[in-house]
């Protein structure tokens, strides 16, 4: 069987497959058309997600992407055999090569902001009839008002983006869970526009990692798992 | 390689970091083929367990500092 590291787009030529894959395998090519899968082949493979074995698969896909326009493929993927992968790329070539268009030249940089502002900071606000309610409403309001900052800190960290995904306030302590994708020659300005926003919000800490190859823009918006 | 930078009132140890976000893009991102997914679903959530705990441990730690 084959596993799927990543597509490559073709068009300039089909990647070279240099490197190893999982268990030391020789990375091949199966290319269609204007799309190019790379691949490594197994007798069986059982990859468990150990932070060895995403490494690898994740090295593969920063390698390609020195050179290549890349969409990584999900972890533990794999295909039977060259026909039946053959067989999905033909099938969604048109889909594949909007997404190459969409990340060619650019890189993935993820964003988290944890909040540190300190709990005790909550008042009732005017209106509260009770200490139940006054404390509900307290929390309401702070819920609203870290929303209110992770838009704006996701908003100000998007002007410097081609394409942005982000989730506000998924935990009181995660504010906002983010990605940026951003033009190569653009990764400077972007980090700058981090450590701005990090000096203006001293109750946020920022956590940015990248460049990353476009994981998170591989797949057309609003397309379910 | 993905470096990560971690700004704000306290540094976290960025391989960590790298490493949650590694996780999240990994099984959760990226092209979906019609094809076979050698992970069990019962790993998948192992890994957001984990994932969740590295992240409120995080957390936990800033505020006992």
């Amino acid at each position: 069987m084959l596993y799927v590291y990543a597509l490559v787009d073709a068009r300039p030529g089909p990647p070279s497959a240099e490197g190893a894959g999982h268990h030391g395998a020789a990375l091949c090519v199966v290319a269609r058309g204007s799309v190019a899968a790379v691949c490594s082949r197994h007798e069986r493979i059982d990859v468990a997600a150990e932070p060895d074995h995403l490494w690898r698969h994740e090295h593969v896909a920063e390698r390609l992407m020195e050179r290549h326009a890349v969409l990584p493929v999900r972890f533990g993927t794999t295909v039977t055999d060259e026909a039946a992968l053959a067989a999905v790329l033909d099938e969604r070539e048109d889909e594949f090569s909007d997404a190459f268009e969409r990340v060619r030249g650019r890189v993935e940089l993820a964003v988290r902001v944890l909040w540190t502002a300190p709990a005790t900071d909550i008042e009732p606000p005017p209106g509260a009839t009770g200490p139940g309610q006054a404390y509900l409403r307290g929390l309401i309001a702070a819920r609203d008002a870290a929303s209110a900052i992770a838009e704006s800190i996701h908003a100000g960290l998007a002007a410097h983006a081609a394409d942005a995904r982000h989730e506000v306030s998924i935990t009181p302590r995660l504010l906002l869970s983010s990605a940026y994708l951003v033009d190569r020659g653009d990764v400077g300005m972007f980090l700058e526009a981090v450590e701005d926003v990090s000096r203006s919000h001293p109750g946020a800490e920022l956590l940015c990692t990248g460049p990353w190859p476009a994981h998170t823009f591989a797949r057309p918006l609003g397309e379910l798992r | 390689m993905s470096t990560a930078r971690a700004l704000g009132p306290s540094r976290l140890a960025t391989s960590e970091v790298t490493l949650v976000e590694l996780v999240d893009r990994l099984v959760d991102k990226g092209v979906v083929l019609h094809g076979d997914i050698t992970l069990a679903v019962a790993d998948i959530d192992l890994i957001y367990v984990g994932l969740r705990a590295l992240i409120s441990s995080v957390s936990s730690l800033e505020r006992n500092e």
